[in-house]
């Protein structure tokens, strides 16, 4: 199949998708009668209408907070997590510590990171980049652990440096596993954002929804969720397309 | 060129010792061929890593060229049975691959790597990614990676056994064509009886582990025309399944 067919066929699967859960969607609302739910067009109206005013500036907060998190964990967590897959001293040492930090929900630390860091954009990003970071961290770890000892010994006799073996060897092999993780922490980076835009702020969507929900504008809110799932919709469709780009070897 | 005396190989791991390699002695002279075969387990791709200066010996001394092997030396090369092959690489940035960690310009890869995979029938699928190749095809593609390094020594852990007969037989046929017409020096470490006859003009027969040398063989006709037809191949042969212990 061509690429581009590839993305037609994507697309009509897509809008089938759409359409069957905006289905789902008209019938809970008409079923419910509450104001609390409104009907699709309602809310995709109501989105469209405030999104030049208002929905586009929380969106873009939003977008930028949860862009920066998601960027800077890959960048740190990646390279960290492969030296330590591959470092058996490092492994050692770091290794313990990251089994006893991992299982905690670090999201129970939000108040001292806001009470170290102020209440700006910077406590939540780094909040998110840290939830995000140790997925990525522990599946670039272990993916780097299974390359096997025989690729690497093939790129040793073929005279490579340890720099040469991570850039031709443990990085394309690890990657796929590391951009699923990637699109796993997709949905956790959002819901993390959501929760940390719902204190001391009055910009992003999350703190957006939250407010139309006290001031009991629905419709608003309903624009406010549209707003952030087509923020993670974006972000899913960029983990896939750089998938199809740099693991095209995978796709055959 | 190989010049192995009384060489043991133990593998310690935290608590169990495992030895692998007991007194082995070979020597191999420059621009022939060996085959090492045995058992499986008994140590024969631990020889070769030792060759390849992967790895060192417990006991006893290892010299290729008058010198202890280094992993890095550009005069050996290593074909490894499944794993030589990078799967997100195509065949010519696989082929190629040798000559860029070793720091030849893009330029000099294409006019080095090119007429090799020419050579190797190659040349269509420069493109390709290995999965998209076939087992006989993948195996030449190794073959031409380590080809465009020059080296004068060839070091080959069972290149061929995951392949059908048929291709198999091509591939022995094309192995020994790159020997001859590449002056190379070859291991080739294998558990086929009649490709260690195709191919060695020493066979290293290596018993049960710890490996120990059974028995090494000369095989002065390798090479000759129609060798695997004639009444000394099939003689060698014999006598190989004898000194293994396979019956009859
Ligand atoms: N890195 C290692 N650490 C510990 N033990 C090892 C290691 N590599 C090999 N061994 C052991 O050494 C012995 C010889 O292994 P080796 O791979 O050299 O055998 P082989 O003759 O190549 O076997 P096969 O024909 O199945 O490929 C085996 O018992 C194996 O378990
Ligand atoms: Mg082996």
């Amino acid at each position: 199949m061509t690429y581009g067919s590839r993305i037609i066929k994507k697309s009509v699967e897509m809008t089938i998708a759409m359409l069957i859960i905006i289905g789902l969607w008209y019938a809970l609302a008409i079923f419910i009668k509450n104001q609390m739910l409104p009907t699709p067009w309602e809310a995709v109206t109501e989105f469209f209408r405030i999104f030049r005013s208002t929905i586009w500036v929380h969106f873009y907060v939003s977008a930028y907070r949860v862009v920066v998190s998601l960027l800077v964990s890959f960048a740190a967590a990646v390279p960290l997590g492969l030296l330590i897959g591959r470092e058996e001293v490092i492994d050692r040492f770091i290794s313990p510590v990251i089994y006893l930090i991992y299982p905690l929900p670090k999201i129970v630390f939000l108040p001292l990171v806001f009470l170290f860091f102020g209440l700006g954009d910077f406590p939540k990003i780094f909040m998110i980049s840290m939830i995000v970071a140790f997925q990525i961290l522990v599946t670039a770890r272990d993916a780097a652990k299974g390359v096997p000892q025989q690729s690497i010994y093939s790129m040793t006799s073929l005279g490579a440096s340890k720099w040469q073996i991570f850039y031709h060897v443990i990085w394309p092999s690890c990657l796929p596993k590391v951009l699923t993780s990637l699109r796993i922490s997709l949905g956790t980076a959002i819901a993390v954002l959501f929760f940390v835009e719902t204190f001391a702020t009055t910009e992003g969507l999350g703190y957006f929804i939250m407010d139309s929900w006290s001031r009991s504008e629905y419709s608003e809110m309903f624009a406010g969720i549209i707003g952030m799932s087509i923020l993670g919709l974006i972000l899913y469709i960029i983990v896939d397309i750089i998938d199809a780009r740099w693991c095209k070897w995978q796709k055959l | 060129m190989i010049l192995a005396e009384n060489l043991s190989l133990t593998y310690k791991q935290e608590n169990v010792h495992i030895k692998a390699l007991s007194d082995i002695s070979c020597h191999l002279e420059k621009g022939s061929s060996l085959a090492v075969i045995g058992p499986s387990g008994c140590g024969k791709s631990s020889l070769l890593f030792l060759m390849a200066g992967l790895n060192k010996p417990t006991i006893g001394k290892i010299m290729i060229n008058g010198k202890e092997p280094d992993a890095a030396n550009p005069d050996t090369a290593l074909i490894l049975q499944d794993y030589g092959l990078f799967p997100w690489k195509t065949v010519y940035e696989n082929a190629s691959l040798g000559l860029n960690i070793r720091g030849f310009n893009k330029k000099n890869q294409r006019e080095i790597v090119i007429p090799i995979l020419e050579k190797l029938g190659l040349a269509e699928f420069v493109n390709h990614f290995p999965t998209q190749l076939s087992g006989g095809q993948r195996q030449r593609v190794a073959i031409a990676r380590s080809l465009a390094l020059k080296p004068k020594l060839l070091l080959m852990d069972e290149p061929l056994s995951s392949l059908d007969a048929l291709t198999r037989e091509n591939l022995q046929k094309f192995i020994l064509d790159v020997w001859v017409n590449n002056n190379l020096t070859l291991v080739l470490v294998t558990h086929s009886i009649e490709e260690a006859v195709f191919l060695g003009s020493k066979i290293l027969v290596m018993s049960d582990r710890p490996g120990r040398v059974i028995d090494i063989i000369e095989n002065p006709l390798v090479g000759s025309e129609g060798y695997r037809q004639s009444p000394e191949f099939h003689q060698i042969c014999s006598k190989l399944r004898r000194l293994l212990g396979v019956i009859n």
